[in-house]
């Protein structure tokens, strides 16, 4: 698990087991994730944190992932059928999107509402029914719902419009023609709706509608303030071109960006689909162009915000594949464009096979950042091992010291223990405890407790858990100590598995 | 006569008066001394939540400890005390090796390495020279084999002949072979890596092993004892 991803966790244990869900205007985004991690959990018969397990969390974004390409469905009278098969197989071959359709964030759930609101508002423009109003409406309040940052993606299509809408007076047609003011109130107040209803926790929090104005407030003054998460402008660029760390493979989103490039040129070219509308295509376009060009400008960087205009590169991709399928006229040209594109899809599939199974937890991967690595379940075996051992089971108490509090994701997978500490600094006062983790910047202040703070005879001596250097991520070590006693315990046990001698009771001497 | 009576009644009342006030300050100490005792419910704090850690993604970054960690965790400082300390033992004549062998700092069980001593109850004793705060002690008997020693007892005190202030640091005599008291330390099986005994921070100057033979033979052996700690400043 990811720190995020066990954060939430934690966060969604509190509407679990006791109900409540109430929004942090500073920090972790909008309640959609949270609420919707119900469904799972109640399917599974899960009433508290120690019953939930990954599946359940993941199966949220799971399901948005998938849904992402079952919205496709509804454009095929926008796209074409060509356009909405190949973009669905661009969707489902993409190393970012597979890797953060199973991340617990909320980045797929927004790129999933944005679309349906995409989606949505094209359907309405082209048959002014009501029911596609409504659902675009819902899917703005959810894109507000899920990420504050939905005001830089309203921002992107509103702009993306303006050129569409600018070509529709030209040109005179009739789509849109039925569009009414009334349409602007049903959408703004199923949007404000659907928002209000999760930011209030479903109207037993009003002031969480507030706090979800206020985050604008906080997100704009952190802007101004430099972040460890600040990176080049070019770093989303270096993400889907090149990307290569020393010793490990090169990624590169390349077989899908070229696709995606034809798809760019075909915009303003002409197609032989007639299902497929050109200002569809050049909205998703200039959409994809602005936001990732506000994304670019932001300082603040993660890989998985790229998720929003990466999506509208995908859509092109999809675009592109089948304007160079179709756009050639000679029969040869098209089964080597053919062939080229079947090398580029089966490029893609492999990079999406080996970034999300064998490199899913491997720094050199693009879409790994700041994630635990594999040491962290040698911690949590030997932490396990000795709860296994012992009378107390997982009761047995547990300190865990890391400076900042930045022992994510332990909390997570030590949830069924119930009697441990969290700290982000030793803590003298409080008595020493049988099994300590802490971070090599605190150890200093632990021996001084442990040694030096008790009196003489009441200094218990501890062990290293383990020998190894082992991180909770990369850059950061962790470290594991237990009372000597406990250790003792457990060796005798094993040795008393291995070899036949004498144990305490009775010790028989030789006549 | 009377007023005599009455002055002693008067006194008397006081004195009683007071014991009575004494009885009760000292009741209400005495609870409020065992209401402190009483082991308090902490709660233990909850994890806290943070953002999106930093990102350290370093190539070839070099791990910084590339070897095992000490055997225990320690302050800065503390070291081998017993290092080529003065050794005497109940056996004063040992059949193989010298009682120096025990502070020796040679570990193995080859031979040449190690002292025998006599059969059934021994002890050896170290001299650390001055006192020391004792966080552990590590002892190798003969450990080429899987054997278990009987009766291995540690004590500490700043006695010589451990006849006051002894603190007794390890036991697994548990039928009081040695009249020493009985201890409910488990028997084990020596390895190379010694037995870790956890000194708990006592401050004492000499350092008594005792065993009683093993399951091999009736006789005791010692390859090395480690002393770790500090000397109180």
């Amino acid at each position: 698990m990811h720190t995020d991803e066990a954060v939430h966790a934690f966060q969604f244990a509190d509407l679990l087991e006791k109900g409540r869900f109430r929004y942090d205007p500073a920090e972790y985004h909008g309640p959609t994730l949270i609420y919707f991690t119900l469904l799972p959990a109640r399917l599974r018969a899960e009433k508290v944190l120690s019953d939930v397990d990954e599946k359940t969390l993941r199966l949220v974004p799971v399901f948005f992932g998938l849904g992402l390409i079952l919205l496709l469905l509804p454009l095929v009278r926008g796209l074409g059928r060509g356009v909405v098969l190949t973009s669905a197989f661009w969707t489902a071959v993409s190393a970012p999107m597979a890797f953060y359709s199973r991340y617990y964030i909320h980045e797929v759930l927004f790129v999933f509402f944005s679309f349906a609101l995409i989606v949505c508002g094209y359907r309405f423009l082209r048959s002014g029914k009501t029911s596609w109003i409504l659902g675009a409406a819902f899917s703005a309040g959810l894109m507000h719902a899920t990420k504050e940052s939905c005001v830089l993606a309203w921002g992107a299509m509103a702009a993306a419009l303006l050129p569409v809408w600018v070509e529709r007076g030209r040109k005179r047609t009739d789509d849109g023609k039925w569009f009414r003011p009334r349409h602007t109130t049903v959408f703004l107040g199923g949007a404000a709706f659907v928002s209000a209803l999760f930011y209030s926790s479903f109207l037993t929090h009003p002031e969480g509608i507030v706090d979800s104005f206020r985050a604008f407030l906080h997100y704009f003054n952190r802007s101004s303030v430099s972040s460890i998460h600040d990176h080049p402008w070019d770093y989303y660029f270096r993400l889907l071109l090149f990307w290569h760390v020393p010793g490990k493979p090169v990624w590169s989103e390349i077989p899908m960006l070229i696709p995606a490039g034809i798809g760019l040129l075909s915009a303003f070219g002409k197609f032989s689909d007639p299902g497929t509308d050109r200002r569809l295509i050049r909205f998703v376009l200039c959409y994809t162009a602005l936001l990732a060009a506000i994304y670019t400008v932001i300082p603040y960087k993660t890989p998985w915000n790229l998720l929003g205009f990466y999506h509208g590169l995908v859509l092109l991709a999809g675009t592109g594949t089948v304007a160079l399928l179709q756009g050639l006229k000679r029969k040869r040209a098209r089964i080597v464009s053919a062939i080229f594109l079947m090398v580029l899809g089966s490029t893609a599939i492999r990079q999406t096979w080996l970034l999300n199974g064998r490199y899913d937890s491997d720094p050199g991967n693009p879409w790994v950042y700041a994630q635990a690595g594999e040491s962290l379940l040698h911690v949590i075996r030997a932490v396990e091992d000795v709860a296994s051992k012992v009378p107390e089971q997982f009761g047995i108490p547990v300190e865990v010291i890391v400076p900042r509090h930045e022992y994510w994701p332990l909390p997570w997978y030590f949830r069924r223990f119930t009697r441990i500490g969290w700290y982000g600094r030793v803590d003298s006062t409080a008595a020493p405890v049988p099994v300590i983790l802490v971070a090599p910047q605190e150890e200093p202040s632990l021996v001084l407790k442990l040694y030096e703070r008790m009196p003489p005879g009441s200094r218990y001596l501890y062990v290293p858990l383990w020998n190894e250097y082992t991180e909770l991520r990369p850059g950061c070590e962790i470290r594991g100590y237990i009372r000597n006693e406990y250790i003792r315990k457990e060796t005798w046990d094993a040795v008393q598995s291995e070899k036949e001698v004498p144990t305490n009771a009775p010790v028989t001497r030789r006549p | 006569m009377l007023i005599q009576s009455v002055q002693i009644k008067k006194h008397h009342s006081k004195f009683v008066l007071f014991i009575l006030f004494f009885g009760l300050f000292a009741a209400c100490g005495l609870i409020a001394q065992s209401e402190t005792l009483k082991p308090i419910d902490i709660k233990l704090p909850k994890p806290m939540f943070i953002g999106t850690p930093q990102n350290i993604n370093v190539p070839n970054l070099e791990k910084p400890l590339g070897k095992a960690r000490p055997p225990f965790l320690a302050p800065a400082g503390t070291r081998n005390v017993a290092f080529k300390k003065p050794v005497t033992g109940s056996d004063t004549a040992p059949v193989i090796g010298e009682l120096s062998m025990v502070t020796d700092g040679d570990k193995e069980a080859s031979d040449g390495s190690y002292v025998e001593l006599g059969p059934f109850q021994q002890w050896v004793a170290i001299d650390l020279q001055s006192v020391n705060t004792l966080y552990a002690v590590v002892v190798w008997h003969y450990h080429k084999q899987p054997v278990v020693y009987y009766d291995v007892i540690v004590q500490v005190s700043d006695d010589p002949k451990f006849q006051k202030n002894v603190t007794t640091v390890f036991n697994n005599d548990h039928d009081n072979t040695a009249k020493l008291g009985a201890g409910k330390d488990k028997n084990y099986v020596e390895t190379s890596e010694g037995r870790l005994i956890d000194t708990k921070g006592v401050q004492a100057r000499f350092v008594r092993l005792y065993s009683n033979g093993n399951t091999g033979n009736d006789l005791n052996h010692y390859v090395e004892v480690e002393v770790y700690g500090k000397p109180v400043q």
